[in-house]
């Protein structure tokens, strides 16, 4: 793992990942159910042994996944480094898309802390030191004659245990990695083969409308004139929605959404809206202006986030000094799927939510 | 006024506007969403279905077009992702993102119902409506380089 050269390998597994610490009892997974869950937990402190990994007493292992897939491969790879730590067969393991909730979520560090738990309850059962027994392809082995007590059999037991000091708990030596550093088939895969992967805008809710917002194509431009009448009287449109920008760091001034029964007539109404921009001072912008305003800042001094040694004495005083300057143009990203988002209105005013899983829109 | 055809080997019947869009019939009406919306404009393949067994853009092919004809879509390639052009996608890991691989595979497939054994430039050829933004395009010719493989060699041990 390039990661670990510059990266303690404990760090990256609290900070960098998603992974996970506990064994499940009665994990409530229903989709519905995620945004008002989360946000009932919210209030108090995490309870570990709601999230993570979940061990059922028939030896399956499904990992719970705080990320979301987009091609990185991190549905496959946290799950690996999870499932390393846990010491269990990938052929045991599923992946599960985690609810919205960070706080939760987030926790960080690998399947050490569970693996160390179900390594407890067996020594704990068979009145042993932990110190002797073994964790590996999903059971705690221990003696010769070897015993053997399978991680569905702990799982209950192991529950109940304390839970270990994440930051002393003992992390696998790499030397004995089965599943880290190995070629292995990624999980999504199929899903993305057959068509049955989910995306965002694949998300379907019963009785969801379809929108399409109307933006100014230059960023900081606002309406000056704003008719729906047109939009209205398209089949299937069931209204228009004029708004101002709210909220920090927003980029665009306002605009409008047509909402409508199906995507089409919900395109079909955007396109008969009237709508007149203000484009604003950014529609001169050019890649040659922002060039020119780039390189004016740079000249300048910045704000200091880092300061280690003595930069200027020593680049004064080495022999050979190599200038270079780079530039990127300003491009869209143009990912294929178009910018969409799933939104549960919800009654009585309150905040709606987001049933999908954008993590950073809920950290805002 | 209803619309019947063939989708996936069952007749269907939608009652929508003519003019619609066969993309938003699967997607919206349907709920069949292995179909992909891209740009709307047939530019980019990501809403490649078949019909009458030609991979054909259904984001510009409006529903009444569609009548009395059959229609494939990613779905109905098959019910377990047993398709050797999936199968063979399987085996060579070729999605990263994945949201255009409906596509991509619903042309592979047209490709190879008429080609067989296509060459490089023929797969070039006949995937160049076909973008990934990934840039997976490496290893869906090596998956449909595979996966002709694989029907070749079905069909000789059939004979």
């Amino acid at each position: 793992m390039a990661i670990a050269a510059v990266v303690n390998r404990r760090e990256f597994l609290k900070t960098g990942a998603a992974g996970g610490v506990a064994l499940v009892v009665g994990f409530r997974l229903s989709p519905a159910a995620f945004a008002d869950q989360a946000e009932d937990q919210e209030k108090k402190p995490p309870n570990p042994f709601d999230a993570w990994v979940r061990i059922t007493p028939d030896n399956r292992v499904t990992l719970i996944l705080s990320k979301s897939e987009m091609g990185q491969g991190i549905m496959t790879a946290l799950p690996m480094i999870l499932a390393e730590e846990l010491c269990v067969d990938w052929k045991q393991v599923k992946v599960q898309q985690a609810p919205t909730n960070p706080k939760i979520y987030d926790l960080g560090t690998g399947g050490t802390a569970a693996r160390e738990m179900l390594v407890a309850a067996a020594a704990k059962q068979w009145e042993v030191s932990p110190d002797t027994c073994k964790a590996q392809g999903g059971q705690v082995v221990h003696g010769n004659p070897k015993r053997y007590l399978s991680y569905g059999e702990l799982v209950e037991a192991a529950a109940k245990l304390p839970i270990p000091n994440l930051n002393t708990v003992p992390l696998k030596n790499s030397d004995d990695f089965t599943l880290v550093g190995h070629d292995t088939r990624r999980f999504e895969v199929r899903d993305k083969a057959t068509g049955s992967a989910k995306f965002g805008i694949d998300s379907r809710v019963p009785g969801m409308l379809f929108a399409v917002v109307a933006r100014c194509p230059v960023f900081g431009g606002k309406v000056t004139s704003f008719d729906a009448t047109k939009a209205k009287a398209v089949a299937g449109v069931r209204d228009v929605i004029q708004f101002e920008t709210s909220g920090r760091g927003a980029s665009t001034t306002g605009g409008g959404a047509v909402l409508a029964d199906n995507s089409w007539a919900a395109i079909q109404g955007r396109n008969a809206l009237e709508v007149k921009w203000e484009e604003g001072p950014a529609a001169k912008e050019s890649t040659a202006e922002l060039q020119k305003q780039f390189l004016a800042n740079a000249a300048k001094p910045g704000r200091v986030l880092r300061n280690e040694g003595d930069a200027d004495s020593a680049l004064g005083s080495s022999p050979k000094k190599v200038e270079a300057v780079y530039e990127l143009p300003f491009a869209p990203h143009a990912c294929m799927e178009p910018m969409n988002c799933t939104v549960l209105r919800r009654p009585n005013g309150r905040k709606p939510s987001l049933p999908k899983h954008p993590n950073c829109l809920r950290k805002k | 006024m209803a619309i019947s055809f063939t989708l996936n080997g069952k007749p269907q019947s939608v009652d929508v506007s003519p003019d619609m869009p066969l993309l938003w019939v699967l997607r919206d009406t349907l709920n069949m969403t292995g179909t992909k919306f891209g740009c709307g404009m047939a530019l980019c393949g990501a809403c490649t279905v078949h019909i009458n067994g030609e991979a054909t853009r259904s984001c510009v092919t409006a529903i009444s077009s569609v009548a009395g004809k059959k229609v494939t879509t990613i779905e109905g390639l098959s019910a377990d992702g047993s398709h050797p052009v999936q199968q063979a996608w399987m085996e060579e890991d070729v999605p990263q993102c994945g949201y255009c691989q409906s596509g991509q595979i619903m042309s592979a497939v047209a490709l190879l119902s008429k080609k067989p054994n296509p060459t490089d430039a023929d797969i070039d050829d006949a995937m160049s409506g076909n973008i990934c933004r990934c840039g997976t395009y490496q290893r869906i010719r090596k998956a449909i380089h595979r996966a002709a493989s694989m029907q070749t060699g079905k069909a000789k041990s059939a004979a």
